[in-house]
């Protein structure tokens, strides 16, 4: 093979990789598929509950959402308006994230740690595993159940 | 004499990094792993925050012994990683009398303990196959803390080191 035919092929090469990247990074930034949408919610989610905006954090839940803390969507908007204030940063880090995704809907399990500093200068941090039940209103992913899942040592 | 920290040969440099690399993968995945203490249980022993090493292969070498610190997770995911001590072996009876503990009925000293507490529990059986771990801080009431029956299976190693 020639030398010219050489560099041909290696510039096609180098052409053809560079579109399968940039049309797969276009895929993800502009068409997520569903799972990643849920993850940029949760994301979105905490970053918001982060920054104490919980009018938009409360967006993310359905009007019959309930939890395993006896929590409704009322009693949840209640709670995080009263202790809102009192509370100077909140940080929480989501790992292990599952998710299982049936038509409309979707069960998303994960790790979370929370660390809050209250005004009075006290610190709690808990850790846990969640389940999180969520399902597609008005295209957008909310979340209709929470629970706490227990640790199993079989 | 002069001390070159970067080689000027950087293939021979790239290919020591690689090495390097390669090799702390190698010791993190089947020797030693590292992890971030969480919470009061194991105090005063492992402080909250305190970095704690692994030894992934000690029990393929030995027993566990009563006393042994290890590290352990779920069954299933997410996985959530623990550090208790090892305090009773499968089938033997546990007992907790006036923050005293004792096994088949027979008194067990704790020389690691700084402070004993006070801990009345009713008399149990460890399950099968089964260890049963508790944290160092007794103070923290027994309600409080998460005293797991684990199997050999959900056993990660060995403490370590922690600091």
């Amino acid at each position: 093979m020639k030398k010219r035919q050489k560099k041909r092929i290696l510039k096609w090469f180098a052409l053809l990789i560079i579109i399968c990247g940039v049309s797969i990074g276009i895929k993800y930034v502009f068409f997520p598929d569903e799972n990643e949408k849920i993850r940029k919610t949760i994301s979105l989610a905490v970053s918001e509950i982060e920054k104490k905006d919980i009018n938009s954090f409360i967006r993310h839940f359905t009007l019959d959402y309930r939890d395993c803390f006896d929590n409704t969507y009322g009693t949840l908007y209640i709670l995080l308006r009263n202790n809102i204030d009192s509370i100077r940063t909140i940080d929480i880090d989501i790992s292990q994230i599952e998710i299982d995704i049936e038509k409309s809907n979707a069960t998303v399990r994960f790790f979370a740690t929370f660390y809050i500093k209250t005004t009075d200068g006290e610190d709690y941090k808990d850790a846990g595993r969640f389940i999180l039940k969520i399902r597609k209103e008005d295209l957008k992913w909310r979340v209709y159940r929470l629970d706490e899942m227990g640790y199993e040592f079989d | 004499m002069r001390i070159r920290i970067f080689p000027t040969n950087y293939k021979i440099a790239i290919i020591r990094t690689s090495a390097v690399i390669v090799l702390l993968i190698i010791i993190r995945l089947f020797f030693i792993q590292w992890f971030r203490a969480f919470g009061m249980s194991m105090e005063p022993t492992v402080h909250d925050g305190s970095i704690v090493l692994v030894n992934k292969i000690a029990y393929k070498f030995h027993q566990i012994r009563r006393g042994d610190i290890v590290i352990f997770r779920t069954s299933n995911k997410p996985y959530v990683y623990f550090i208790k001590r090892v305090l009773a072996f499968p089938g033997e009876k546990v007992e907790f009398k006036n923050g005293v503990l004792f096994i088949n009925d027979v008194e067990v000293p704790e020389p690691y303990l700084k402070e004993r507490g006070n801990w009345n529990t009713e008399p149990f059986i460890v399950k099968e196959n089964h260890f049963f771990v508790c944290g160092d801080n007794r103070i923290m009431p027994w309600d409080d803390h998460f005293h797991p029956q684990i199997s050999m299976k959900n056993i990660l190693g060995s403490a370590i080191g922690y600091r």
